[in-house]
């Protein structure tokens, strides 16, 4: 007979990490993508150059299919968890599909608004369909018939420290501050803002999912790091097709700086998960949020 | 048989394996230019000096290699530096080379990381091959 968690004398813990990111996320990721202004973001995208238009476009199309991926693909984690009868990182997972839907939601806001049409998976480069049509979906789908700690251990460094840990956080932070520093895009800088703090939650939890699985089996880092080897030369295929498009780059985005974001982010998480494999559950459970890489 | 990391025998080694890997042929179709591969000196495992080596290459193939000379340091374009634990971490296969350039182990103290990872698998296949030389570690390490 199945046990229920929170009538058993169990109940919720609260002080461990996800559910202190659940807490928060109940606060931080509620905002409506519905009500974001895009009045003045149309009238500076009607005076976008042919080559503004073109990278915005670009990424656009992939920050776009990247969260309709990443909510599609989540569902055998959250099933995984659940029988694992983990019920606060389940609550915090909840939160986390549903924060997913609304990007996707904001970003085909975003072109709709603008009056764009047509098919924008032309701007998703075999790097891209790599990750986002291979890697994820079968790394996530594995675990339907898999839930062994080495499939999670895959999937979530796919999930989490490559999708949403070097593409999307590095994507979003480079074009949030772009618009920002110019004065543009008002709207756009505004739901750039939601995402990145929803984001941050999501990489949070993954590092945290990650320590657990390590501390818990110390073989797991090798699977780990085998995993994010063979990630990271799509992963940077993907952003070389953004950014080696053109020789200078439109709104000020920084070639340099965006692969130096990555690394910085990149870097700093890989060292989380290294100490991992000397620390204890307890430890783990209990770590600050901004011990497991959350920024905002 | 073994060869002294960063010596004249094992960069030439190391060019042999280079020209022998298709993978790398084909992932280096664009890359253009040396590269310098350097060891920081450590006394306490017996590496009085840095070490580095010279590698010329040029669209997938290697055309020379040396224990490399101070003049190689001011040409090359591209300089990647670590210290000898990582680098035996890297030889004996417990760090991955893209990873351990991108936390910094390896540090890229000449060039632009940029368009280095323009050329990721490319680099990939460099670094994968250097592992295929089999090479003596100093003792104590």
């Amino acid at each position: 007979m199945r046990v229920l968690q929170t009538t058993s004398e169990k109940g919720l813990d609260h002080s461990i990490l996800p559910m202190r990111l659940y807490h928060k996320a109940k606060k931080l990721g509620t905002w409506n993508p519905r009500d974001i202004d895009f009045t003045q973001d149309e009238k500076d995208w009607a005076n976008f150059n042919e080559v503004e238009k073109e990278m915005s476009l670009r990424l656009n199309a992939v920050f776009l299919g990247g969260e309709e991926a990443v909510t599609r693909d989540l569902l055998p984690l959250i099933k995984v968890i659940s029988n694992e009868g983990r019920m606060e990182e389940e609550m915090f997972l909840t939160t986390f599909l549903w924060e997913e839907a609304k990007h996707v939601e904001i970003f085909r806001r975003m072109v709709d608004e603008l009056g764009i049409s047509g098919d924008l998976s032309i701007y998703h480069s075999d790097n891209y369909k790599r990750i986002f049509y291979e890697y994820l979906p079968e790394a996530m789908d594995r675990l339907t018939h898999d839930p062994s700690p080495e499939a999670q251990a895959e999937a979530s460094v796919t999930y989490n420290m490559i999708v949403e840990g070097m593409l999307a956080e590095t994507g979003y932070h480079a074009t949030f501050t772009s618009y920002k520093r110019l004065g543009i895009m008002p709207g756009t800088v505004q739901a750039f803002e939601y995402l990145k703090r929803d984001e941050s939650r999501h990489i949070c939890y993954g590092v945290y999912l990650l320590s657990r699985l390590i501390a818990e089996h110390d073989h797991l880092w090798d699977v780990v790091s085998k995993r994010m080897e063979l990630l990271l030369e799509p992963a940077i295929g993907v952003v070389q097709d953004i950014i080696g498009q053109v020789d200078e780059l439109p709104f000020g985005l920084d070639k340099n700086e965006m692969i130096q974001t990555a690394m910085k982010q990149f870097g700093s998480r890989m060292d989380v998960l290294e100490r991992a494999r000397n620390q204890s559950l307890e430890s783990i459970q209990q770590a600050r949020e901004e011990e497991m890489g959350e920024l905002l | 048989m073994a060869f002294e990391a960063f010596t004249e025998e094992w960069a030439k080694e190391y060019q042999k394996k280079l020209n022998e890997n298709p993978q790398y042929r084909q992932a280096a179709q664009t890359w253009e230019g040396p590269i310098v591969f350097m060891v920081e000196k450590d006394p306490a495992v017996g590496l009085e000096e840095d070490r580095w080596i010279y590698l010329d290459l040029w669209r997938g193939e290697c055309r020379q290699a040396r224990a490399s000379l101070r003049e190689d340091l001011e040409s090359a374009p591209t300089v990647i530096c670590g210290d000898p634990p990582t680098w035996k971490q890297l030889f004996d296969g417990q760090l991955e080379p893209i990873s351990t350039l991108m936390r910094g182990r390896l540090k890229l103290v000449k060039g632009n990381m940029a368009e280095l990872t323009g050329h990721v698998q490319a680099a990939q296949q460099l670094m994968k091959t250097a592992m295929k030389v089999e090479t003596e570690i100093p003792e104590g390490l």
